[in-house]
């Protein structure tokens, strides 16, 4: 039995369960993973963070890049701050492998399962980014080498925190 | 006072609170869980990316005799990947009544399924609390058990699966 639902009702129950999911376009490590700070998402007042995470959507490179995902306030001027500490290597990332921020305190690392398509370890502690009224960005810097090919996506799943909140991707 | 709700407005509610819900049609124990031959079988197709909110196997008549084991697993034709676990193998699923279920608990690979054992059936205590993100973008794959230890001799079952669409388009429909 499965429910004969329309598209539209399916992607709405998604929404509800997971989050408002937003996602970067596909675009290439070797400019969005290099040894640098990236701002995928903007962040407009105050947020629950539910989800982030980026895929390989096609292998990456053989360099030990390594991943952290923070915020930045731009208004008020906060600077960078970390979600997350600095996940594994990912080197050689194959297709379907996920750098996961798994919530919970600060200093939690990302999590790489093993197997492409399958993360085990999820956020299941969420955290509140932004401030009220309040505008900046969501991303990520690679603490360790450039990633030099492969392509990837990153996927952030939210709810609104504060009125009018809300995020969009930048690219 | 109870709500005089239509029942698809009910079953609507369900969905929003427990995921998007597909069931398997009834299977033979005896066939699908031949655990000395450690017997793979597929349950559900999974398309594109999900949340992975719920998933047992629940008994429709008393599983027979077999200390069978039940470890769930996910398989991808794209990208290429072998079957791999998302969860450790349960206890023995012998003389599982009607009602009594194989539960999965959801969060690291290594976690073991529940199988509630309980006079009458119909009681799971302990379910899946942390989801597992299954599948990726544009990807085509399945969920299915791994029997093991032993052959379950007699019975019927029948799989569940609660998720919610992680990527566009994803879904999940049962193979049978």
């Amino acid at each position: 039995m499965e429910r004969n639902y329309n598209r539209s009702t399916m992607d709405l129950i998604g929404d509800l369960k997971c989050g408002l999911r937003v996602e970067t376009a596909v675009v290439n490590c070797l400019t969005r993973l290099t040894a640098a700070s990236h701002t995928p998402f903007n962040i407009y007042g105050r947020v629950k963070i539910l989800q982030l995470f980026i895929e390989a959507i096609t292998v990456w490179g053989n360099q030990a890049g390594t991943i952290l995902f923070n915020y930045i306030s731009t208004d008020p001027v906060i600077g960078v701050r970390p979600l997350s500490g600095a996940s594994a290597a990912v080197t050689l990332l194959a297709q379907g492998l996920r750098v996961v921020y798994i919530g919970g305190v600060v200093a939690s690392l990302p999590v790489i399962t093993a197997t492409a398509g399958i993360s085990d370890v999820i956020c299941v502690n969420p955290q509140i980014v932004g401030i009220k009224g309040g505008y900046g960005t969501i991303g990520y810097q690679n603490t360790g080498a450039a990633v030099l090919t492969g392509t990837m996506q990153a996927t952030i799943c939210y709810a609104p925190m504060s009125e009018g909140s809300y995020i969009t991707a930048n690219y | 006072m109870s709500r005089n709700y239509n029942p698809s407005t009910i079953d609507v509610v369900g969905d929003l609170v427990n995921g998007l819900h597909v069931e398997t049609g009834v299977f033979n124990t005896a066939v699908y869980w031949a655990g000395v031959a450690n017997t793979q079988e597929e349950l559900f197709n999974v398309y594109g990316r999900i949340l992975l909110l719920q998933l047992y196997i629940e008994m429709v008549t008393l599983s027979g005799g077999g200390a069978t084991l039940i470890q769930f697993n996910a398989t991808f034709s794209a990208p290429a990947v072998t079957v791999q676990p998302i969860s450790a193998a349960s206890g023995s699923t012998a003389a599982l009544l009607a009602g009594g279920r194989v539960v999965w608990i959801g969060g690291a690979i290594a976690s073991v399924p529940v199988v509630t054992v309980l006079i009458g059936g119909g009681i799971s205590d302990v379910i899946a609390i942390n989801p597992q993100i299954i599948g990726s973008v544009g990807g085509v794959g399945t969920i299915g058990t791994l029997a093991s230890v032993a052959n379950n001799t007699s019975g019927t079952a029948r799989g569940n699966l609660f998720y919610a669409p992680l990527s566009d388009d994803a879904y999940v429909t049962a193979v049978f």
